[in-house]
């Protein structure tokens, strides 16, 4: 045993080019969560952007990663958002969808864990992964320097006896919200959490979707755990009213499953509002299609956060007033801050 | 698999004695989807003959039997906990949040429509609060049962419905979740009650009393039960004959009738007021022998496919691999009578929550743990056609029972008929004792005439006891012996009606001395393992209790409150270094994290107190700490959560 041990260690250090090809997955992941690379080991690395939204693959310097993504925020586009600065170690330019580039370089000399990121604006806090230079790999499960998502993924293989899947909504308890909470993951890497007790939108974020085990692994003592960055959370009442804020009484009934996306039912006396959440497509954020088919009465809508966009009606001191024609179907969208 | 194969050998050996369990009933295990957790919260069939059962991670479904093929009907269901079919396409499920009519409208076998048929209640987010049910009516009305809120637990920042609880404001609750009661709350409407749900969401509470009402279901005739777990006010666990506006003895619910004064605490009550009140329990389950956690009741409708049972009530429970019998008895106009144990192993998983007729007389089960003691899958229990010896009916006479059963006896004699009784206390601790415990001696004993039934006299024959009988080396005229060999009969009243019970309950505690701090007094550690107890450590707030068995010394700690306790050793050591602390303690669930100090320094944060099952299986959680030399303070504090019951400290030199 040992012998082939003894064996395969020669054959790896006489280092072959490692080559590796790196894709993405929806819900801003990278495919390979992390790679190994003996010291000074040329590398050839694909990456190869299979999103439906532009990223790129940059390497950095250990310990380096979130200082990067703070200085890309604030880049122009024609920057390929990488910073000048000597922890970018190698870089690919923002590749749109179906795009690929090729980095070749010679693994440093130094052992190290070295970060790799998508440094587009609101991506590298969740797309990461780590090449491991010299040092042994722990089990992805504890691994502190892949992305949160491909550490509960390898935690929780098997949530269900059916594929992980877009749009997804569970009905579990979420942090930030009445317990009646329900959670849904949409296409693109958008997640929102809708309260089915207060009836409206509470807040959204990109990336992962959640990780229920704190709640399944028992009885229920427990909150779900976001995976990703929040990018926009709602008020905590419900924000429509006819004169004065809080004067609706929502009352939840139900929801439909259209092309997989829950459309809510609720109702206000007997005006029946419904509501279906789909993503952005560039993932950067959320659009809200409201229907109220039998309202006769203008609508007042408080907005809550400055990335809104209410496709209707006028918006004055941060509420929106929409004609009781305007308010029988109209859309509310709310970008990431970075994302317009 | 070892434990698959213990249960095939033992089966083997019952079989060469000919009474196994086996010979009448055939346990068959259903495979499942892979990588479903098949805990299962309901299980229904559909007219058409399919299977449809809910899961712990929300998924609903349908099982074909002739096709064994298994098809996602519904998921993202919140703990769904009870299922019924209203047609092929249309299922009605109890999640945490609300009843929900499940709908498939275009036809492709997954639910489409998910409306909410009513969620007319309110929940605070704490763990215990499960909805069980539904049960229907003829009417077709929806019967849910609510659970109370967890002493062990708090509620969450927001919550659903109104808070109130015994005149303490949200913000004093938030300090200290216990203040109020200590008991399993109802700190929002209608925690504690069974709810009726009319076809159009109109819901109304129709029943109170009630801790964790499991097993919410209609019999034959149209009498709706609930079982209850043993706790606060419940002595033992029990099934109820659930009745209209009636009060079913657990008071916290109580804080949601139009007659109960606002901030008044029922722990503040005596026992013998509410015991005036309430609908005793039909049937008591001996905690520990008959039923630790019972689930649910089914009526037997198999019109004798399922064996010479039909119309008897079954009764699942939660720790055993049992499925029990109920012997409904009508006594002066009111339900009482007696379960005994009838499918025990023989395969059979732990964790018995959901049982299901099917069109073919065979019995479908469904397992869950929860964490808790209890187990998972899906198991089919046909009947082979043989009938077990076994009690079929057991009626109160004026002068003692009547006992039917299922075959002609060879013999019976009083030594054949070991009765005892006993009473379970009804006050606000947490189960009682088995109290009043006496043999009663059969005076008169007589076979009838086919050999079938036996009429008993007893010495004794008093209301509010549960009386035991235990059958030895009773055999039938065909040589098989009795399967299962005892069977308790709760007697609330005797045939004249007479009810009184006075002895059940016991007046007002004793107010709870103001906490005071105890000053720990300084011990020496002097060999390289030793124990320190936690009752002769010092304390603020936390209490010595004793009435948990399985500690050392001559008690423990009980932690009081969520915050501001401690506990604490002073402990002399001759050298500086590394110490193992090892401290020993008891948690019936959840964990309940507990702050480690030493020398005033917070060590560790948090120190993770797991759940060790049960108040009495004490277990250690060791961990590391430097000391000085000369006297340390090694303390344990309450900083959010009211930590487990500490037995004692052990502390080893490194």
């Amino acid at each position: 045993m040992r012998f082939f041990i003894l064996l395969f260690a020669a054959i790896t250090l006489s280092a072959a080019p490692l080559k590796i090809t790196i894709g993405t997955l929806p819900g801003l992941q990278y495919d390979k969560p992390r790679f190994e690379a003996q010291p000074g080991q040329e590398v050839v690395l694909t990456f190869k952007n299979s999103d439906e939204m532009a990223h790129n693959l940059a390497i950095i310097a250990p310990g380096k990663r979130l200082e990067i993504v703070q200085d890309a925020i604030t880049l122009p586009p024609d920057s390929n958002y990488i910073p000048k600065n000597n922890a970018v170690l190698w870089h690919t330019p923002v590749l749109k969808p179906d795009e690929s580039a090729e980095l070749k370089f010679e693994a440093p000399k130094a052992k190290g864990i070295y970060p790799y990121v998508c440094t587009f604006p609101g991506h590298g806090l969740i797309m990461y992964g780590a090449m491991y230079v010299g040092i042994k790999m722990p089990k992805l499960a504890q691994d502190q320097n892949v992305s949160p998502m491909a550490r509960a993924q390898s935690a929780n293989k098997n949530l269900h006896a059916w594929p992980h899947r877009r749009p997804l909504l569970y009905r579990i308890f979420m942090p930030d919200a009445s317990p009646a909470a329900i959670a849904v993951a949409l296409p693109h890497g958008v997640s929102y959490c809708w309260d089915a007790g207060t009836c409206h939108l509470r807040y959204a974020w990109i990336g992962g979707f959640v990780d229920p085990m704190p709640v399944w692994k028992a009885n229920g003592n427990g909150l779900a755990k976001i995976i990703g960055t929040r990018f926009w959370t709602g008020s905590k009442d419900f924000p429509f009213h006819k004169k004065a804020p809080s004067d609706f009484k929502p009352q939840f009934q139900g929801y439909r499953k259209i092309d997989g996306h829950p459309e809510f039912h609720y109702t206000i006396g007997d005006i029946d509002i419904y509501e279906r959440i789909t993503a952005l497509p560039s993932g950067m954020g959320l659009t809200r299609h409201f229907r109220i088919p039998d309202i006769n009465y203008p609508l007042r809508i408080t907005i809550a956060s400055k990335n809104t966009k209410v496709s209707k009606g006028k918006i004055n001191q941060g509420v929106a007033t929409l004609t009781s024609e305007e308010a029988k179907s109209f859309t509310i969208t709310h970008h990431h801050a970075h994302g317009k | 698999m070892k434990r698959a194969i213990f249960i095939l050998t033992l089966l083997a050996n019952l079989s060469v004695h000919g009474a196994g369990i086996n010979d009448y009933y055939k346990v068959e295990n259903i495979p499942a989807p892979k990588g479903l957790d098949v805990q299962i919260g309901g299980l229904t069939f559909l007219p058409d003959g399919r299977l449809a059962a809910c899961f712990h991670r929300g998924e609903v479904y349908t099982y074909n039997p002739k096709t064994k093929i298994w098809k996602l009907f519904a998921d993202g269901l919140h703990e769904p906990l009870g299922i019924i079919a209203e047609d092929n396409h249309t299922l009605v499920v109890m999640q945490r949040p609300e009843l929900t009519r499940l709908r498939d409208t275009d036809g492709d076998g997954e639910a489409d429509h998910y409306q909410t048929i009513s969620d007319q209640f309110g929940m605070t987010g704490n763990y215990h609060e499960f909805a069980f049910g539904p049960a229907r009516d003829k009417d077709g009305n929806y019967y849910v049962g609510l659970n109370l809120a967890s002493s062990g637990a708090s509620i969450r920042p927001e919550i659903r419905g109104e808070f109130r609880h015994y005149g303490i404001t949200r913000e004093q609750f938030y300090k200290n979740h216990r203040a109020g009661s200590g008991r399993m709350y109802s700190a929002t409407p209608y925690r504690g009650w069974i709810m009726k749900i009319a076809p159009d969401g109109k819901t109304i509470p129709f029943a109170s009393g009630f801790r964790s009402p499991n097993g919410v279901n209609f019999d034959a005739q149209g009498r709706l039960w609930a079982t209850d777990n043993q706790g606060d006010w419940l002595g033992t666990s029990k099934l109820f004959h659930v009745k209209e506006n009636n009060f079913h003895g657990h008071p916290a619910s109580l804080a949601w009738t139009d007659s109960w004064e606002k901030g008044r605490n029922p722990l503040k009550v005596s026992p013998s007021e509410f015991d005036a009140k309430r609908t005793r329990a039909s049937v008591l389950f001996p905690q520990g022998s008959m039923a630790n956690s019972p689930t649910q009741m089914l009526t037997d409708t198999s019109g004798g496919k399922f064996g010479p049972f039909a119309g008897q009530l079954l009764v699942g429970e939660m720790n055993k691999p049992r499925i029990m019998r109920v012997l409904v008895d009508e006594v002066a106009g009111e339900t009482q009578g007696a379960c005994l144990p009838f499918i025990d192993n023989g395969g059979l998983h732990r964790g018995m929550h959901r049982f299901v007729f099917a069109p073919d007389g065979s019995l479908w089960v469904g397992q869950t743990h929860l964490s808790w003691a209890g187990g998972s899958g899906l198991q089919r229990i046909t009947w082979t056609g043989k009938t077990p010896m076994s009690v079929s009916a057991m009626k109160l006479t004026q002068t003692g029972f009547k006992l039917s059963f299922t075959k002609p006896l060879a013999r019976a004699a009083v030594e054949n008929f070991v009765f005892q009784r006993y009473y379970y206390k009804y006050h606000q601790s947490y189960g009682s004792p088995q109290l009043g415990k006496e043999p009663i001696k059969v005076t008169n004993l007589k076979l009838a005439s086919d050999g079938k039934s036996v009429s008993i006299n007893l010495e004794k024959l008093n209301p509010g006891y549960v009386y035991q009988l235990n059958l030895k080396n009773i055999t039938a005229m065909d040589k098989n012996p009795v399967l299962n060999t005892f069977i308790c009969y709760t007697l609330n009243r005797l045939t004249n009606g007479d009810n009184k019970a006075p002895h059940l309950t016991v007046g007002i505690p004793k107010a709870k001395p103001v906490s005071k701090i105890i000053v720990a007094q300084p011990n020496a550690l002097t060999q390289s393992k030793q124990i320190f107890e936690a009752e002769t450590a010092g304390r603020n707030g936390a209490r010595v209790a004793k009435n948990n068995g399985g500690y050392t010394g001559k008690g423990y700690i009980d932690f009081q409150a969520s915050s501001g306790e401690h506990l604490n050793w002073l402990i002399q050591t001759k050298s500086a270094g590394g110490h193992t602390l090892i401290f020993r303690y008891a948690l019936i669930d959840g964990s309940r994290p507990l702050q480690l100090k030493v020398n005033g320094k917070v060590i560790i944060k948090t120190l993770p107190f797991a759940s060790t099952g049960s108040w009495t299986n004490w277990k250690t959680l060791t961990t590391t700490a430097s000391l000085k030399a000369g006297v340390n303070d090694i303390r344990l504090e309450s900083t959010g959560s009211s930590g487990p019951n500490i037995d004692n400290l052990t502390l080893e030199r490194n």
